[in-house]
């Protein structure tokens, strides 16, 4: 198909100024937000945005994130796009109407400058906030620089809204190392683009069968029959409203895929297949997994072992909810060591979140490579280039039978 | 696209307040304004009024996939002269020292015991930000010296002077932008190498 790349204009941005700048191109009815770091910049430009007349959204000033994400689902009940964003506690504060917001199926896109969980008290980045509420029925995508950041969050507003969805969706970026980064980042000239022309104006809420009358699933007033959001549900109908959202979240595999390319036919852009981005994996015997971005420090040391003939290669995973279990096997059916990288705590867990699932997506295969698991950066610990060929070396090494495979192992940490 | 190891690592030490990040967000905006990619980042973590700060950027001719904390610079810059002890931590085998002091060259580099393998460019940017902003911070002086110590290679005088403008417009009255290009023109001139 052909592509018509739309004009787009280049701006120094941190992760949270291109969330900001998404959001103001995106202009949601209901912004409702409690501050809390790596967070905190979202929020302020977009109140600017919001103070200087360049959007209409109705701006809410809550008091907490449990009430960010109950104001959130209240508009997106009402039948609004409704947008938020936290991180760490503030998400851990949220996690119960996390659970509301999906079971209602309310298209709420909220964004996650990604912060370890306290305690000890620490802003800075990991990933356990996320895998925290991983089980919660959202989608979940992970971004690895402020443009992707900018990317996602827009596509994630046409994601959620796709009537087989009608999921909140997450969009994770990692706290300080992306959100206080600024680089280049190209955004759309003509906010219209993003409004109008990608996701074809004001949200349109699914029209629905009602006693024998059309309405549109929301509490609007206007509807010949009310619509109830929330009733109680037991063991009548419970498991069958669960199957249907069990159904929709793998509904939103294809759609992410087709929302990513719809998006790059605009934007000139892509992420892999959208939802997971391999580099050099095809002849690799060995390969790394990783998601946020760690993948973009892994790149430099893949290609200085390429040079010296090491036949390694990288697989990012953008979308963890639903885990694209199918690109990854096919991904790594092939290889011989996979190196799992997990930048989450693992509590009594035999490895780290992503290492669980790649293992098990990878028993499927007839013949299994060796999968093991390196958790590093906690609670902001830095993940250079150096440690990371540390790891690789070693992989190399148990391809070569020289190191044992183990399960899992701590890196860049003091013994 | 493969990654290339092209850019070159800044670091800046100042102190709360003096605007080190900001001077880390002009050098990054000024990399834009020549086409070039560039990252900029303060030390992560709370800010401090007074405190010891430091800010980060990257530069270079394509795009900069790395996401890891800088370590071993190729250029450091002093804004605040009572930090330039902190200068040489992990500076690169010739790289080059940017500091703001009312010392010579020759002094300061005796009193850091500076190998000679690294290059020492040394202004009284915080006389020339009192002479022309008229207050003692010195931040955008020093990108001044820094543009003519790494010879206009890393970003040119007139991108920095654009990007000093697109970053500092929004936040001060002309008058003060103007006040801050004059500073960064002085600082240019005046730095020494030693």
């Amino acid at each position: 198909m052909r592509e018509e790349i739309v004009e787009q204009e280049e701006r120094l941005l941190n992760g949270d100024e291109a969330v900001a700048w998404a959001a103001y191109h995106v202009e949601p009815d209901v912004v409702a937000a409690y501050p809390i770091t790596p967070q905190t910049i979202i929020v302020e430009r977009f109140s600017e945005f919001v103070a200087d007349g360049l959007v209409r959204t109705e701006f809410v000033s809550v008091e907490s994130e449990h009430s960010a994400m109950s104001a959130c689902v209240g508009a997106a009940a009402a039948g609004g796009r409704a947008f938020t964003a936290t991180a760490a506690n503030g998400l851990q504060l949220m996690n119960e109407i996390l659970y509301i917001a999906s079971s209602l199926r309310l298209p709420i896109v909220m964004a996650i400058a990604n912060r370890a969980v306290s305690g000890p008290i620490n802003i800075h980045c990991d990933h356990t906030d996320a895998m925290n509420v991983r089980d919660a029925g959202w989608v979940m995508l992970f971004c690895e620089d402020a443009q992707e950041v900018y990317d996602t969050i827009i596509q994630a507003f046409k994601i959620a809204e796709n009537p087989k969805v009608l999921l909140p969706v997450m969009v994770n970026f990692d706290g300080f190392l992306i959100s206080h980064t600024a680089q280049k980042v190209k955004v759309f000239k003509d906010p219209s683009v993003v409004r109008e022309k990608f996701l074809g104006g004001p949200r349109k809420p699914v029209k629905i069968k009602l006693m024998g009358k059309e309405v549109e699933l929301s509490l609007n007033p206007k509807n010949p029959v009310p619509v109830t959001f929330g009733p109680l549900d037991l063991y009548d109908y419970y498991y069958e409203h669960k199957m249907q959202q069990l159904v929709a979240i793998q509904n939103a595999y294809d759609v992410v895929k087709e929302v990513h390319e719809e998006y790059a036919k605009l934007s000139g852009r892509r992420y892999g297949n959208g939802v997971i981005v391999p580099y050099k994996l095809d002849d690799a015997e060995i390969a790394v997994v990783a998601m946020g971005s760690a993948p973009g420090t892994m790149r430099y040391v893949i290609d200085e072992m390429r040079e010296e003939g090491i036949k390694i290669g990288l697989l990012r995973v953008r979308l963890f909810r639903p885990f694209p279990y199918k690109d990854i096997i096919e991904a790594l059916r092939n290889v011989k060591v996979v190196g799992v990288f997990d930048r989450a705590q693992n509590q009594g867990m035999m490895g780290g979140p992503l290492f669980l699932e790649t293992r098990a997506a990878l028993y499927e295969l007839e013949s299994r490579p060796e999968v093991v698991n390196y958790i590093f950066g906690l609670g902001g610990r830095d993940a250079p280039p150096e440690m990371f060929r540390e790891a690789f070396d070693e992989l190399v090494g148990i391809y070569r039978g020289t190191i044992s495979p183990f399960i899992r192992k701590y890196i860049g940490v003091r013994e | 696209m493969m990654p290339k190891k092209d850019f070159v690592e800044i670091r800046m030490h100042g102190r709360g307040g003096q605007g080190a990040w900001t001077a880390s967000i002009i050098l990054a905006q000024a990399a834009l304004v020549e086409g070039k990619y560039s990252q900029s980042f303060p030390e992560f973590g709370p800010e401090r009024s007074g405190a010891p700060v430091t800010a980060y950027a990257r530069i270079g001719p394509s795009p900069i996939d790395i996401h890891a904390g800088i370590t071993n610079p190729d250029y450091v810059i002093v804004i605040d002269p009572t930090l330039v002890h902190m200068a040489t931590v992990g500076v690169k085998e010739n790289g080059k020292i940017i500091a703001a002091s009312a010392k010579s060259p020759e002094e300061l580099r005796r009193a850091l015991n500076l190998s000679d393998s690294i290059e020492l460019w040394v202004v009284d940017g915080v006389r020339i930000a009192i002479e022309t902003i008229g207050i003692a911070i010195a931040n955008t002086a020093m990108l001044g010296a820094f543009v003519r110590a790494t010879d206009g290679k890393v970003v040119s005088l007139d991108a920095l002077i654009k990007a000093t403008r697109n970053v500092l417009g929004p936040r001060l009255s002309e008058e003060a932008v103007n006040k801050n290009i004059q500073a960064i023109k002085r600082a240019y001139e005046e730095v020494k190498k030693g």
